[in-house]
């Protein structure tokens, strides 16, 4: 039970899942809590208000009657000085003449176990008396008792011989009264029931409408994060479009950020790498084959530290939310190696589908596929082969990836350590030699793995994941 | 054979220019995009070597300007930036070959040859002409297996030559490909060249490489086997 309780409140911290509660909830739980407090209170006050006025009527009634048996009765005093009171055979209110109508009337001197007078109404009835308990008071007395209402009025009678202190008591059954007020509260615990109801449908519906801007907000955000769009689009309330607005002011000056970020790296390359490119060709200059040969393994050094280092730096961006098409990507590149390569002849074999798109920066991906076609162009024969499938493990989207060729492969021992900073396989081609271990490095970035093995074609079958 | 070289870093251009020029070619040299739009408008190249960042007018915008104007000569393109983005992007505009800041003149020298083979119609870096081989990268011509002693001159008049087959090339033509522009146009150089050439390859004159069309210039004969 006490756990049950824990429950209870720990829902409105938030959901079983650690989150806070969403503003729909809150809301609606605010309304839940507070329309059936309000309406509790609402239908006491109606119901105290509504017996009141019962009451108030009852009590005017009796009222009424008390003066009907004031006129009709004549009281006197004999020579004993007995108190004798004569009243008509049939009185106006015909109530007190039915037998157990629940309208009584008594009539004597108070302080008297037995009336002098008594309605024909009271002959079964036992439920009341004249008030023998109370002192002589002059003016009127209503009292409510469990099941009664009871009416009493003292007047000093002036008889003939003597001015006499007289009760008049008309007691009333709460049946009526009951029977008025259950049919009363009935109705007003219907409608209130029902009106509850209606306002929380209703503010459902209000909530709906009132938070469609925050959901529209928050679609535009996924469509966004989905890389289809670049900012958040849409109109939104006054209220919520400052925040729109900050928003798409934050991603364009990041994104803008991001390119003169990377136009600096690539100044920087470049203001870097043209005078390793003077010194390199001013090596052949140089005479001495031993100093020229340091010299030359000095400028490869640096210049690897460069083109690795900035490539790090520029290529930090597996938070991207850019979708970038694979197919379209291998295929610019292809053309492009195909032209390079053009003795060759090479045969590309794309196997993958059109709509394979890569979660990451456009710039990754085709440096990761630059990277190994590259590779793969050098070293093939003729026929290099691109796949591309998508795999979903654990709710996750992911695109496996096989680069293949026919060319000499790649021998197991050297497959790990080609994977690391600067090795090269065949120092007789050309190239900076870590083409293989700078897109290992992205893919690594990107949480994916990047593997060597035999392909079916004879050669080399670099595999690799990336998010999808 | 001349070459445009669009670079913009004074001294790694010169250095490219006289190591090329060591090897026979005719190098044009610019400092800026715009310069070398001008250039590879005004004259007919054999090739270029461009370089991705330029000044002015960057070098895939050179790239696609001269690419519009009806030039086709081979492009080599030059770059610092490692970005395949950037190399994709300079081919796509019409560039042949890349090659990667800092690199080995060797390398620059043997892209520059293989571009101008293929702009020939040569697979291969050797063509045989059945006794005659000309070898484009050891920059050689054999005869019937035995290598001629040909002048680096000498040898760029019969590559180029053997490059342009079937064509009449005009003595002017072959000065412009051949030759600085300072050169004096009018000097009976070619004419003496093209003599100790024939002599070179051909002393038995049975062969007839290239023949000579009085007035309009030289025409080379021989189809590779």
């Amino acid at each position: 039970m006490k756990n049950l309780f824990r429950k209870f409140f720990d829902s409105f911290r938030g959901n079983a899942n650690g989150n806070p509660l969403s503003l729909k909830q809150r809301l609606l739980w605010g309304a839940i809590v507070s329309l059936p407090l309000f309406f509790s209170l609402t239908g006491f006050a109606l119901d105290r208000a509504f017996q009141r006025s019962l009451i108030s009527a009852e009590q005017d009634n009796l009222q009424g009657q008390i003066y009907l048996l004031l006129a009709a009765a004549e009281i006197d005093t004999d020579q004993n000085g007995k108190i004798n009171v004569w009243m008509p055979g049939s009185l106006l209110e015909p109530r007190f003449s039915q037998l157990d109508s629940g309208l009584y009337g008594y009539i004597g001197p108070p302080g008297q176990q037995k009336a002098l007078w008594r309605s024909s109404s009271t002959e079964l009835n036992t439920q009341g008396n004249i008030d023998v308990e109370q002192d002589f008071k002059l003016g009127t007395r209503f009292r409510l008792g469990v099941n009664t209402f009871k009416f009493s009025q003292d007047v000093f009678w002036d008889s003939a011989q003597d001015t006499l202190p007289i009760r008049f008591t008309v007691i009333h059954s709460k049946d009526r009264f009951q029977g008025e007020l259950q049919a009363y509260r009935d109705q007003l615990w219907l409608w209130l029931t029902l009106a509850g109801v209606g306002l929380i449908i209703f503010q459902l519906s209000i909530l709906h409408w009132g938070l469609s801007p925050l959901r529209k907000l928050a679609t535009a955000l996924k469509v966004m994060q989905s890389g289809n769009s670049v900012k958040v689009d849409g109109d939104f309330p006054s209220e919520t479009r400052p925040l729109v607005d900050n928003l798409n002011q934050l991603l364009t000056r990041e994104s803008e950020q991001r390119q003169r970020y990377r136009d600096g790296l690539g100044n920087l390359a470049h203001s870097l790498k043209t005078p390793l490119a003077v010194m390199h060709t001013q090596l052949t200059d140089i005479k001495n084959p031993e100093l020229r040969e340091q010299l030359q393994e000095q400028i490869t050094r640096m210049d690897q530290v460069v083109r690795r280092q900035l490539q790090r730096a520029v290529l930090r961006h597996s938070d991207s939310r850019e979708r970038s098409p694979i197919k379209a990507t291998c295929e610019r590149l292809c053309q492009a190696l195909h032209k390079v390569y053009r003795d060759k002849n090479l045969q590309f074999e794309l196997v993958l589908h059109e709509d394979l798109h890569f979660c990451g920066d456009s710039a990754d991906l085709m440096e990761v596929l630059g990277n190994l076609l590259e590779n793969a162009c050098k070293f093939t024969q003729q026929k290099i082969s691109i796949g591309a499938k998508k795999h979903t493990v654990n709710g996750k989207d992911f695109i496996q990836m096989v680069v293949s060729d026919d060319g000499c492969g790649i021998a197991p021992q050297v497959r790990e350590t080609i994977l690391e900073r600067g090795q090269r396989a065949d120092s007789i081609n050309s190239g900076q030699g870590i083409g293989l271990s700078v897109a290992a490095e992205i893919v690594r970035d990107y949480g994916g793995e990047l593997h060597i093995s035999d392909s079916p074609l004879g050669g080399a079958s670099i595999e690799f994941t990336l998010p999808a | 054979m001349r070459l445009l070289i669009v670079e913009d870093e004074t001294v790694l251009r010169e250095q490219l220019a006289s190591t090329l020029e060591a090897d026979g070619y005719a190098i044009d040299q610019a400092s800026d995009g715009r310069e070398g739009l001008y250039l590879g408008k005004e004259y007919d190249y054999d090739l270029a070597v461009i370089d991705l960042g330029l000044p002015e007018l960057d070098g895939v915008s050179l790239i696609k300007a001269l690419r519009l104007k009806g030039r086709n000569f081979p492009i080599i393109i030059l770059t610092a930036r490692d970005q395949w983005q950037d190399k994709v992007e300079g081919l796509e505009a019409g560039g042949d070959d890349y090659l990667t800041k800092p690199f080995h003149p060797q390398e620059l020298k043997a892209r520059i040859n293989a571009l101008l083979r293929r702009a020939a119609g040569h697979a291969s870096s050797e063509i045989d002409y059945g006794q005659l081989v000309l070898d484009t990268r050891a920059k050689t011509v054999r005869r019937n297996g035995a290598v001629a002693e040909l002048t680096s001159f000498e040898y760029n008049t019969f590559e180029y030559m053997a490059l342009n087959p079937n064509k009449v090339v005009s003595k002017v033509t072959l000065t412009e490909h051949l030759y600085d522009q300072d050169f004096d146009r009018d000097s009976n150089v070619i004419e003496v060249f093209m003599m100790r050439l024939r002599k070179k390859i051909d002393p038995d004159n049975s062969l007839k490489p290239i023949s000579t069309l009085r007035g309009q210039g030289y025409r080379f004969e021989l189809k590779p086997v």
